[in-house]
This record gives C-alpha cells, sequence and structure tokens, in this order.
C-alpha cells in the first residue's frame, strides 16, 4: 500500500512538471497569457484535429464501401492499424523510454530519495504509457468505433480495454530492450554510441521485419488471391495473427466468438510482460542508471587541440550537430529520418511492383502522363519524411536552461536562428539525398527526375522547418527534465506538422488550380516547384525578419 | 573617463509572481574596480547580473558598459563582457576543448590568441588533460573552471562572475583571486556576486549590499565601517538586510 502510495506522489509530481500544470495558476493574473495559451492551444488542436479527422473521414469512407463480399477489408484494415500503432509504440517508445528512464535530470535527485528502484522506474514508465495513450486513442479510436456493427455496452467495454491494452505490451517490450541495452552500456565505453546505433539498428529491423511481411503477402494481393479472399475471408488477418499473436487476440477481442477469451489473453500476456519488467527492473534499473551517469574519460591524449577559427554561424551549425549526436533522445528521435526515407523508397520498391504497375495502368486511363508520376510520388514522400524533423524545429527547446547563458553572448538572434535554421535544413538534405539515392537505386530513376525530388522537398521541408523553427523561438520550452520532453513532447513539434499540413495544402491547391487551367506535365512539374520555392523564400523570410525581435523579448 | 558599468534605475519585475525583483536600482563602477555584490538569497543578485549582461530585458531603467547602451547595441556592449552564470550551466555534450573553440568563435577570437590563452588557462586551472573529455564527465569545480576559461578566452574589459567560487578548489580559487587582481590593475573591471563575505571584504575594492530588489548599501569597506558602525562585513551585512519592513 505504501508503495502504490510512493508510486502516485512519484507519477504526479513528474506529470505535473511535465504537463507544466502550475503555470496555468498566472493565467488567473494575466489574462493576455491565458488568451495566448488557448489560442496557440486552439491552432495545434486544429492541426492535429484535422489530420485525425481526415484520417478518420477516409476511414469511414473505407468502411462504408467495404459491406456485403468485402466485408473482411474493415477487418484486415483494423488489423492492420492496431499493428501498426504497436509497432509505432514498440519504435518511438524504445527512444522515449530510455530518455525518460536514464536521462533525466531528476535521475539523481530520485536516486537519493528513500524509494526502491521499482517504484521510480514504474512512475516513469506509467509517464510514458500516459503519452503513448494520446497515439492510440488519436489512431485507434476511429476505426475500433467505426467497426462497432452496432452500438453495444459489451463492445464498448471491450473496445476500451483493447484501446487501454494495446500500448501496454510492446511498450514494456521497449522498457525491457531499454533495461538490458542500459546494462549492457555498463560495460562498453561509449555507451551512448551504443544506444544511438541499437537504436537505430533496431528500426531497421523492423521495417526489414515489415518488408518481408509485405513479400510475403505479395503474392496474396493478386486477382486471384483476392478472389480466394471473397471466399474465405480471413486469410490474410488469420495468418497475421499467427505471425504476431497480439495483433489477433486485439483485433478478435473486438468481434467473433471468444471475444472476451481473446481480451483475456492480451490483458494476461500484457500484465505478465509488465511483471518480468518491473520483477527485472529491481535488479538491472540501478546498474544502467549508474552507467547513464558516468562518462567515459577519453583516453590518451586525444581532442586537445584548438580548432581553427571559424565564423559564428559555422560555430553555431556545428555545435548543434555535436550535441544532436551525441545526445541518444536527440539522435534517436531527430535523426531517425535521414534512415527512413531510403528504407521507406526501398520498401515501395521491393514490396508493391505489381500494386504500382495497376496504379499507373489506371493513371494512364485517366489519361495522366505516368512520366511524371516517379518524381512526382518521390518528391511527395521525402518532403513529408524530411519535414517531420523533430530536431529542427526544438533547435531553441533543446537549449534549455543555457538559452539563458546563450543571451549573454554577442551573438545576433538573427545569427542564432540562421545556424539552427541550416542545421534543420542540413537534417532535410541528409534525409532527402539519402531518399534520392535510394530511388536512384532501387527505381531506376532517371537522375534529371532524382534532382527535380530532391530540389523540390528540400525546399518544402526546410521551409517547413523554418516556420516550426520560428514558432520554437516564439514560444520555446525551457524546462525540461528528460531531453525527450524537448524534442517530442511538447506543443512546437505538432506546430511543425501543422505547418507542413498548410504547406501541403497550399501545394494541392496549387496543383488543383494547374490542373483545372489544363497544364500540360511540365507546367505542372513547374507549379509543384515553384510553390515549394515560394513557400521556402516565405518562411526563411519569416523566420529572418522575427528572429532578431523575438530573441531579444526572450527571457528565461 | 567614463564609468565602465552605469546601471540607472534598473527595475525588474517577474510577472507571474508580481514580485519586484530588482526596484530602481542605481550603481556606477569604474576601470580599475573589484566590485563585489553582496545580498541575501532572493535578493536580486542574479536578476541585476542578467540585467547587466543583456540576459534580461529591464522593465525600467538603463544599463551602459564603458559607454555603450545595451539596450541599444547590446552585441558591442556583450563584446566587452566575460560572464560565468551561477549554476555551471554549460553544453555538456561538447568536450573541454569544443566548447572553449566554440566560445572562441563567437567572440571573434583570432587564430593564435586563442591556441595562446586557452593553453595558458587550461595550464593555468590544471584542466589540459581533461580537454578532450565531454563537459558532463566534469565535476562540478571542473565546470566552473571551464566555464570561467570560456568567459576570460576573448580577454573582456569586464568580468561578470555569478558565485564564481562555488565548486572552486582552493588552489583553484587562489588563482581566480590573483587573475581577479591583475585583471583591475591592467585599468579593467570586476563584478561578482558571492555569499563569502571574508572574500569580498578582503577582495573588493568597493562592495554593494542589495535587499529586496534595493541598493541598501554601497562602498569601500572603510565607508561601510563607518556608516554602520561595525567593525566586520559580516555584521554590516546583518545588520543591514535583518532590518525587516524597512
Amino acid at each position: 500500500m505504501r508503495t502504490v502510495r510512493t508510486f502516485w506522489i512519484l507519477f504526479r509530481a513528474q506529470m505535473r512538471n511535465r504537463l507544466g500544470v502550475s503555470a496555468l495558476r498566472s493565467w488567473r493574473t494575466d489574462r493576455r497569457r491565458m488568451l495566448r495559451d488557448l489560442l496557440i492551444g486552439l491552432c495545434a488542436l486544429a492541426g492535429v484535429g484535422s489530420v485525425i479527422g481526415l484520417y478518420a473521414w477516409m476511414l469511414a469512407v473505407l468502411f462504408d464501401a467495404a459491406k456485403g463480399p468485402l466485408a473482411f477489408v474493415q477487418e484486415l484494415t483494423l488489423m492492420a492499424i492496431l499493428t501498426l500503432l504497436q509497432a509505432m509504440t514498440l519504435l518511438l517508445g524504445t527512444g522515449t523510454m530510455l530518455g525518460t528512464l536514464y536521462f533525466g535530470r531528476d535521475s539523481e535527485l530520485l536516486a537519493a530519495l528513500p524509494v526502491g528502484r521499482r517504484t521510480v522506474f514504474a512512475s516513469k514508465f506509467a509517464q510514458v504509457l500516459v503519452f503513448e495513450y494520446a497515439l492510440v486513442l488519436a489512431f485507434g479510436l476511429p476505426p475500433v468505433v467505426l467497426y462497432a456493427q452496432a452500438f453495444s455496452l459489451s463492445y464498448a467495454v471491450r473496445g476500451a480495454l483493447v484501446l487501454l491494452l494495446l500500448p501496454l505490451l510492446p511498450l514494456t517490450v521497449s522498457a525491457l530492450l531499454s533495461l538490458l541495452l542500459m546494462r549492457a552500456s555498463a560495460l562498453i565505453r561509449h555507451r551512448e554510441a551504443l544506444m544511438i546505433g541499437a537504436t537505430f539498428a533496431a528500426m531497421l529491423a523492423i521495417f526489414l521485419g515489415q518488408m518481408a511481411l509485405m513479400r510475403v503477402g505479395e503474392d496474396s494481393l493478386t486477382l486471384r488471391a483476392i478472389l480466394q479472399f471473397l471466399m474465405a475471408r480471413k486469410t490474410l488477418a488469420d495468418r497475421f495473427a499467427r505471425l504476431y499473436p497480439p495483433a489477433g487476440w486485439a483485433l478478435y477481442s473486438l468481434g467473433g466468438a471468444g471475444a472476451w477469451g481473446n481480451l483475456a489473453r492480451l490483458a494476461g500476456a500484457s500484465l505478465l510482460g509488465l511483471g518480468v519488467a518491473l520483477m527485472l527492473a529491481g535488479r538491472l534499473y540501478a546498474q544502467g542508471l549508474a552507467a547513464a551517469s558516468e562518462t567515459a574519460a577519453r583516453r590518451g591524449r586525444g581532442g586537445r587541440k584548438t580548432a581553427p577559427r571559424r565564423p559564428q554561424l559555422v560555430a553555431i551549425f556545428l555545435r548543434e550537430w555535436r550535441i544532436a549526436l551525441r545526445t541518444p533522445a536527440y539522435a534517436t528521435n531527430g535523426l531517425a529520418s535521414i534512415l527512413m526515407a531510403p528504407l521507406m523508397v526501398c520498401m515501395m520498391a521491393f514490396a508493391l511492383p505489381e500494386e504500382a504497375d495497376e496504379a499507373l495502368r489506371a493513371v494512364r486511363v485517366l489519361g495522366l502522363q505516368t512520366d511524371a508520376l516517379l518524381p512526382l510520388g518521390l518528391t511527395a514522400l521525402l518532403a513529408l519524411i524530411g519535414s517531420i524533423n523533430t530536431a529542427g524545429v526544438t533547435a531553441f527547446s533543446r537549449e534549455g536552461a543555457l538559452l539563458g547563458f546563450g543571451r549573454s553572448l554577442p551573438v545576433r538572434g538573427r545569427t542564432l536562428a540562421l545556424g539552427k535554421q541550416l542545421f534543420g535544413a542540413s537534417v532535410a538534405l541528409l534525409t532527402v539525398l539519402a531518399g534520392v539515392a535510394a530511388a536512384l537505386a532501387a527505381w531506376r530513376m532517371p537522375p534529371a527526375q532524382a534532382a527535380y525530388a530532391a530540389a523540390v522537398a528540400l525546399a518544402f521541408s526546410s521551409g517547413v522547418n523554418a516556420v516550426g523553427l520560428t514558432f520554437d523561438l516564439y514560444r520555446p520550452r525551457l524546462n525540461w527534465i528528460s531531453p525527450t520532453e524537448a524534442i517530442k513532447q511538447g506543443l512546437n513539434p505538432c506546430i511543425g506538422l501543422l505547418a507542413m499540413l498548410l504547406f501541403a495544402l497550399i501545394e494541392a491547391g496549387g496543383i488543383y488550380l494547374a490542373l483545372r487551367m489544363g497544364a500540360g506535365m511540365s507546367a505542372f512539374l513547374a507549379v509543384m516547384a515553384g510553390i515549394a520555392l515560394g513557400l521556402c523564400a516565405l518562411s526563411h523570410a519569416l523566420l529572418l525578419g522575427l528572429s532578431g525581435r523575438l530573441y531579444a523579448r526572450l527571457e528565461t | 573617463m567614463q564609468d565602465m558599468i552605469a546601471l540607472s534605475n534598473l527595475s525588474k519585475t517577474y510577472a507571474r509572481g508580481g514580485v519586484k525583483a530588482v526596484d530602481g536600482l542605481n550603481l556606477r563602477v569604474g576601470h580599475g574596480e573589484i566590485f563585489g555584490f553582496i545580498g541575501p538569497n532572493g535578493a536580486g543578485k542574479t536578476t541585476t547580473i542578467k540585467m547587466l549582461t543583456g540576459i534580461l530585458n529591464p522593465d525600467a531603467g538603463e544599463v551602459v558598459v564603458n559607454g555603450i547602451d545595451m539596450r541599444r547595441d547590446p552585441i558591442a556592449a556583450k563584446r566587452l563582457i566575460g560572464y560565468v552564470p551561477d549554476g555551471g550551466e554549460v553544453y555538456e555534450r561538447l568536450t573541454g576543448m569544443e566548447y572553449l573553440c566554440f566560445m572562441a568563435d563567437v567572440y571573434g577570437v583570432p587564430d593564435g590568441l586563442r591556441r595562446e590563452r586557452i593553453e595558458r588557462y587550461l595550464e593555468l586551472f590544471e584542466l589540459t588533460d581533461a580537454a578532450g573529455n565531454q563537459v558532463r564527465s566534469y565535476s562540478r569545480g571542473m565546470r566552473q573552471k571551464i566555464t570561467l576559461i570560456g568567459a576570460l578566452l576573448h580577454a573582456p574589459a569586464l568580468w561578470v562572475l555569478d558565485e564564481p567560487m562555488v565548486g572552486l578548489d582552493p588552489k583553484a580559487s587562489h588563482i581566480l583571486k590573483e587573475e581577479m587582481r591583475r585583471h583591475c590593475a591592467a585599468g579593467n573591471t570586476v563584478f561578482f556576486s558571492t555569499h563569502v563575505l571574508d572574500v569580498a571584504e578582503r577582495l573588493c575594492d568597493r562592495i554593494g549590499i542589495i535587499r529586496a530588489g534595493k541598493l541598501v548599501a554601497v562602498g569601500t569597506m572603510d565607508e561601510l565601517r563607518s556608516a554602520e558602525h561595525a567593525q566586520t562585513l559580516e555584521s554590516i551585512f546583518l545588520e543591514l538586510t535583518d532590518a525587516e519592513g524597512e
């Protein structure tokens, strides 16, 4: 009982700190601040809400069309979403878990308290779980609601329980991986490099696994196989459930015979995993924590040479890269896009060749020229991945308390913002280049088309980064304990996504107008490139125009 | 000759709590002076220093550093200052050498000079062997030393040090005091806050005492003694800062 009370005290204090609840008290005395906070909150909500709304609408259309003999599509879609959510929780949760468990600034404080390590671990695990529920609810609730044939209390209870249990198992796996990784890292000098490398290796393994699964299912996606599906609806879902049972338990908890049994299996596996993690945490957490607090000193006399003089801008740019590469939470969350871009390109090339051919045929029937589809598709893909640049759009927040010290340096706000923007743009550039290199190799894309895709995607994503960075300078989140909070769990990365959505809508509007006006393919490509370059120029002008003033009014 | 520091009617209120941290503070510090700034916790020392170094913008009043208005030309004013913050916050993931080179780049220290100064200060503070390691592996004292070296690399005319002795071992503390004297003997200025009253008493040319955001006393030790009819800085400090409700 006492342990539960201690857990609750720790959990509540950490959540209050993360969410900044006490800052809301200032609303009483500061009306302007209240209105500003509410407005920003509404904007972020509108941004996130529009994405979720669009997603829910698309699902509703799909579920509505998938009736009668095609009803199996509903089941398959739900299965895919539930599995994807679990994979996302595992993938993103590992980085978050590492950051929260081991690299928080409160580690030393908590270690000194008369509280068991298992309780500290549990309170931190619960924190991450709460934030993962946001993802699960946003993308899991719509399909679960749509899947209901008719409202029943039993279905509502099972649906709620499935959503509650869904992130528990993958997050437990993340926690176990983190515990083992940190324990292993205690034996290795370059433990941060190990953690970053291991996380990227895990991402690679998940993507490769996904590709393998898609190749397994490739035969099933032919016309003959679709006919087979119509006769034996659950083929793919069943196959998937056999490959990854928790996805099957989650899916079949929502319908069919033995729903409660499947729910019990899902709950049992999740709780068992959690129990094992808690048990191991008692032994492993302290050792890993000690390892995290130790930093290996360099052997020999390396690294003592003074570097030649560089301009301020270059010094800031290099500092950004060094810190991003040496902080596991920043490297794994912020630089993952460089790895993801070529993987996604390869995945599309190797896993969906027949579907791509079908799509091309369909486009030809519609009278469009297909030779532009490849650069357009690659541009869209790279612009999307390059724009999810959490390291870039949180470059001010990540400074934390040091931003105050930075203000004592004779650096103009404009120079600082430009240095940070160069860092964000260079991450986007590497993402785009890695994606283009993969496309040249895997898609056998003509170099001119690849160059077009690279230029437009870079303009688009660096523009998005400039808008996100401007907002980060306007309202940086400087009070954080774990670096994961600075890069991931806040409003600012959402604003970055909102900027991406806005840019995409403007692009879509321009393309729609170009098509309506009967523009040829060259003109169509030129319009797309022109809009991206225009948005890029505008957003950079916004950043450079406002940065001096925003930096001057910034106080810590 | 103009003052190195001129703070006029300086005020700062923190909006959240409605607390007036600094309230109409006026202070002048000349060239060649070591000025000690003391006061109880929460008296407004760090807020004043943050306004002096351009980190915080004053609500009212002005900060002038060697004739340069901090509000009008903050970059030029900041170039004159070497600042060591309280708490030893420093870029932890950079190595000591990377941090020093970053600071030298920011202040535009030429190649030859930076090498000479970095080597000299690293040796002086016995950090040469640790220069290649990440700052996060440093002890508190080592962090304080690397921050100090970073602040001194561009040979600033004004040193602003917030609790500079905290964490330093006796030898480093002695070296710092010697450097402060040497710096001021060359016509430069040191402005530092401290809670170690003995150090302030022995080292400073003048001392300012702040309480509840207001400067309650300023002068040489002799001036303070005669004004407050007390012998030691400790008794003067207690006398002035214990007076509640004034």
